[in-house]
C-alpha cells in the first residue's frame, strides 16, 4: 500500500490551516505581555562583585530555622527554579516552609575573564554562606547545588564541611567520564587551553549551539512547528516564551573558570579522581560527611544517572540517600509530577536532620 | 480520501493555497500586497513581503517574543517549502502515469536523488525537509546557509582581511582563500617564501595565518562530510520505515506526519553519528583549527593596533588581569577584617548552639517551660482537701512530669561530653 494518504485537497487544507494559524498567532504574540524572570517574591541582601545574593520572601510564618542556599549553574540563567506561578521548585520550598536563598552569578564580561573557580568558590559562595550564617545567627546553611552548581557546592563542602549543615545534589554530574556522557565526549579532544586563550570568555551562543545539536532536528525544527499550535492560548504561549527566553538566556562563561571546569573535571575526570584543587587546597569527596541528598533524573541527557550516582562511592557521609525522578535534566525543576515530588522530598529531608 | 494519490493536479492546489495565504496574511496585516500569491511560491510571500512590513517581531531586538516569531516564520517558510516539493513529486508521478509501477521503486528513486544531492545546495523534497530543522536552525540561525556562514566565519574574515592588504589581494591569493584552483605545489611554494626586510615577521604571520586558514577549511569540510552522511543515512531510515508502513498498511495522513518522521528519523541518525569517535575527533579537529586561525587573526590585528597606539587585546587582558588581582587581595584583606571582628568568639557560641539545637535542646527547654506551667496551675489551684493531703499529691504529680522528661535529659548528655572535648 502506498503510504502516503496525502491528497492535494486534504494537504492544501492542513497548510492553509497552519498557515491561519500563524497569522492569527501574531496578534496573540502582542497581547502576551512581558516576560518575567522568576515569580516568588524575593529582595538582594547581598552583593559581590556581579554576583548578587537572593533572599526569598517565606511563605509560611515560622520557617524551618536552617536556610537553604542554592547554588545553581553558571550556564544559564537560576530563574529556571522559578520559573513560573505553577513550575517553580523554590516555590515548591518555600511552601514547605523552608527559608530559601539563592546566588545568581550575573553576567560575566571581558573584566571577569581571569576569575576562576577559586573566586567562585572559595570566593563568591564562601561569602554568601557566611552572610547567611552572620544574618542567621547560626553556624551551618543547608546547600542545594544544581547541576554545576552541585558540582561547586560538593567542592565548597568538601573545603569548608564546617558551614555546611547538610547538603543536597541535583542532577550533579561527579563522575564525568560515564560512557553515556555526551558533553563530555565532545570536550575530551577540545584544546581547551587555545579555546580560552583565542575567545577570552566562552560565549554564552556557544554552549548554546552545543546543546541544541543533541537534538537539532525537534529542538530548532520540530519545537517552533509545535508552537504554532498554541498560538491561540495566550497562558500557553507566554509559558512556552518563559522557557524560550530562559533557553536562550546564557551569559558568556568566565575563561579562566570554564577552563579549569573543562579540563579538571570533564578532561580529567578530577572530582572522584581527588586531583581538583581549588585555591592551593585539594578536593577530597571524603571530607563531606554531613547528610547527602542526591537527586538526579533518569531521563537525564545532559547529566546521565551514573555521572551522578558516582557519589554515594566517594562522599565520607554515612548518611546518604537519593531521589530517582522519571524524568529529564530540565523536567526535574519544572515538570507538573516534580512540582509534587521533588520539593516535598528535598524538604521533608532536610526536617528530618535539624 | 483519494486513493490515487498521482491521478490529481497537485500544482493547481498547490496554486490555491498561495491564494489563501495572501488573503490569510493581507487580513493580518490590512495591507494592499499585490501579485504576492501570484509569485512562484508562498515563500515569497515571507521572503520579501515580511521584510517591508513593520511590526515589533522584525525590530532588531532580541526578545523572547521577537525570537519565537522568527524561529516560527522560519518553520513556517520550510513547512511550505516541504509542501512544495511534495506537490512537485507528487505531480511529477502523475504526469508520468506511474500509477501502473510499482510505488517503491518511485519512492526509491526519489531518496536516491536526495541523497545525491547533498552537500550540493538541494532543492529537493528531501533537502527542503532537512532545512526545516537541524543544523541549519542552531541557535536561531534560520537556515543551513547560515549555519555554514557561522563555522565559516574566520575564513570569511580572513579573506576580508587579505583583500585589504594590496600586497596579498592577488589572483591566486583569491583563488587560494576561496577555494579555488590551486596546485598543491603553487600553494606549497608560495607559503615557503621567506620573509624579508622589515615586513619579514608581518609577512610570516600571513603566511601562517594562510596555512592554518586552509587547515580549518579542510577539517571544515571533512566536518561538512559527516554530517552530510548523517542526513543519508536519516533518508535511508525514511525509506526503510515508509516501507515498512507499506507492507503493514499503514500511511501518513498528514504533511506533518511526514514531517514528524522525518524528523525522527534525522534525530536516529543524528544521535548515531554525534556519540561516534569519528565524530568526536573530527569536531575537534574543526574546532581547533577555527580557533588556530582567530588566534592568529587576533595577533595579526593587535600588531596592527599597537602600530597606530591604540589598546590591544593583550594589554586589555593585562589589565584585567590585574583587577582580578586587586579583587582577591580585597577579598582576603575583608576576611581578615571579618576574622579579627568575630574574635569574641561568636562563632564558637554559634557552633555550640548549633550542636545543642541538633541534640534537641529546643524541646528540651519547651518541656520545662510545659513542667513549669503545670506546676504553676497545680500550685495556684484551690484545694479541698486538708493541706497535707494537698501536698502529698502535687509531689506525687511532679515526680510523674519529671520522670517524662529523661529521655531529651539523657540526650543532652553528649552536648556535655562534647564541651568537654573542646576543653571548656
Amino acid at each position: 500500500m502506498f503510504p502516503f494518504a496525502i491528497n492535494p485537497e486534504k494537504a492544501v487544507e492542513e497548510l492553509a490551516r497552519f498557515n491561519q494559524k500563524l497569522a492569527a498567532g501574531v496578534k496573540t504574540f502582542t497581547e502576551v505581555g512581558p516576560i518575567e524572570s522568576g515569580i516568588s517574591a524575593k529582595e538582594a541582601v547581598f552583593r559581590d562583585d556581579k554576583v548578587t545574593l537572593y533572599h526569598y520572601i517565606p511563605r509560611v510564618d515560622n520557617p524551618h530555622r536552617v536556610p537553604v542556599l542554592v547554588v545553581y549553574a553558571l550556564v544559564n540563567r537560576p530563574y529556571m527554579t522559578d520559573i513560573q506561578e505553577d513550575r517553580s521548585m523554590i516555590r515548591g520550598l518555600l511552601d514547605e516552609g523552608m527559608d530559601v536563598y539563592l546566588i545568581d552569578w550575573g553576567y560575566p564580561d571581558a573584566s571577569d575573564r581571569f576569575l576562576g573557580l577559586d573566586d567562585y568558590i572559595n570566593g563568591y559562595i564562601k561569602h554568601c554562606v557566611d552572610f547567611i550564617r552572620t544574618r542567621h545567627d547560626i553556624y551551618r546553611v543547608n546547600v542545594l547545588g544544581i547541576c554545576q552548581g552541585g558540582a561547586f557546592s560538593l567542592c565548597f563542602t568538601s573545603l569548608h564541611p564546617d558551614r555546611v549543615r547538610n547538603l543536597v545534589t541535583m542532577v550533579t554530574p561527579v563522575d564525568f567520564h560515564t560512557p553515556d556522557n555526551l558533553l563530555s565526549m565532545w570536550v575530551r579532544d577540545l584544546d581547551i587551553d587555545l579555546l580560552v586563550d583565542t575567545l577570552g570568555n566562552i560565549p554564552g551562543d556557544m554552549l548554546n549551539l552545543t546543546f541544541l545539536s543533541m537534538n537539532p532536528y525537534r529542538l530548532t525544527g520540530q519545537k517552533y512547528l509545535d508552537m504554532v499550535d498554541l498560538l491561540d492560548d495566550k497562558v500557553k504561549l507566554k509559558n512556552f516564551l518563559r522557557m524560550e527566553k530562559w533557553i536562550f538566556d546564557s551569559p558568556d562563561q568566565a575563561g579562566e573558570a570554564f577552563r579549569q571546569f573543562a579540563k579538571d573535571f570533564f578532561q580529567k575526570n578530577g572530582l572522584i579522581k581527588g586531583n581538583v584543587k581549588i585555591g592551593e587546597r585539594r578536593v577530597d569527596l571524603a571530607n563531606i560527611t554531613m547528610p547527602v541528598l542526591n537527586v538526579y533524573a533518569t531521563k537525564d541527557h545532559l547529566v546521565p544517572p551514573d555521572a551522578s550516582k558516582a557519589l554515594k562511592q566517594y562522599v565520607g557521609s554515612s548518611d546518604y540517600q537519593e531521589v530517582a525522578f522519571n524524568g529529564g535534566h530540565i523536567g526535574v525543576y519544572v515538570s507538573g509530577r516534580s512540582q509534587k515530588e521533588i520539593p516535598p522530598a528535598i524538604a521533608n529531608w532536610l526536617k528530618e536532620r535539624g | 480520501m483519494n486513493n490515487n494519490p498521482f491521478s490529481t493536479d497537485w500544482m493547481s492546489g498547490w496554486q490555491n493555497l498561495q491564494r489563501k495565504m495572501w488573503e490569510d496574511w493581507s487580513d493580518v496585516t490590512q495591507s494592499n500586497w499585490t501579485n504576492t500569491w501570484q509569485t512562484e511560491n508562498p515563500m515569497n510571500f515571507f521572503r520579501e513581503g515580511m521584510k517591508n512590513w513593520p511590526n515589533p517581531f522584525m525590530a532588531p531586538t532580541q526578545t523572547p517574543e521577537a525570537m519565537a516569531m522568527k524561529h516560527a516564520m522560519g518553520s513556517m517558510e520550510e513547512f511550505m517549502r516541504m509542501g512544495r516539493e511534495v506537490f512537485k513529486l507528487f505531480q511529477g508521478m502523475s504526469e508520468a502515469g506511474n500509477m501502473t509501477q510499482e510505488w517503491t521503486s518511485q519512492l526509491d528513486k526519489a531518496i536516491q536523488q536526495a541523497k545525491s544531492m547533498f552537500g550540493q545546495g538541494s532543492e529537493s523534497l528531501f533537502g527542503a525537509m532537512n532545512a526545516m530543522g537541524g543544523m541549519g536552525n542552531l541557535a536561531g540561525m534560520g537556515k543551513m546557509e547560515d549555519m555554514t556562514a557561522f563555522l565559516s566565519r574566520p575564513m570569511k574574515a580572513w579573506t576580508d582581511f587579505l583583500g585589504s592588504n594590496p600586497a596579498f589581494s592577488n589572483d591566486t591569493m583569491r583563488a587560494l582563500l576561496a577555494g579555488g584552483q590551486v596546485t598543491e605545489e603553487t600553494l606549497s611554494r608560495f607559503l615557503s617564501v621567506p620573509g624579508v626586510g622589515f615586513n619579514r615577521e608581518k609577512q610570516e604571520k600571513i603566511q601562517e595565518g594562510m596555512r592554518l586558514t586552509l587547515e580549518y577549511r579542510k577539517a571544515f569540510e571533512e566536518f561538512q562530510k559527516v554530517m552530510n552522511e548523517s542526513s543519508k543515512r536519516a533518508l535511508d531510515l525514511l525509506h526503510r520505515k515508509l516501507l515498512e508502513m507499506g507492507a503493514e498498511g499503514k500511511s501518513l495522513q498528514t504533511m506533518r506526519d511526514l514531517y514528524v518522521l522525518w524528523v525522527d528519523c534525522n534525530e536516529e541518525a543524528n544521535a548515531a553519528t554525534v556519540s561516534s569517535k569519528e565524530y568526536n575527533e573530527i569536531n575537534s579537529r574543526m574546532v581547533n583549527a577555527m580557533m588556530r586561525v582567530r588566534r592568529n587573526m587576533a595577533e595579526m590585528m593587535d600588531s596592527s593596533l599597537a602600530a597606530v597606539n591604540m589598546p590591544t587585546r593583550r594589554e586589555l587582558d593585562s589589565a584585567h588581569r590585574q583587577i582580578s588581582t586587586l579583587r582577591r587581595r580585597v577579598s582576603e584583606l575583608e576576611d581578615v577584617l571579618h576574622d579579627l571582628k568575630g574574635k569574641d568568639a561568636s562563632a564558637e557560641i554559634r557552633a555550640m548552639r548549633d550542636d545543642m539545637e541538633k541534640l534537641g535542646v529546643r524541646r528540651l527547654r519547651e518541656e520545662l517551660a510545659e513542667l513549669k506551667q503545670q506546676l504553676e496551675e497545680v500550685l495556684t489551684a484551690p484545694t479541698v482537701e486538708s493541706g497535707a493531703e494537698s501536698a502529698e499529691k502535687t509531689v506525687i504529680k511532679k515526680t510523674v512530669r519529671i520522670g517524662n522528661t529523661s529521655k531529651p535529659a539523657q540526650a543532652a548528655a553528649p552536648v556535655a561530653a562534647a564541651s568537654a572535648q573542646k576543653g571548656e
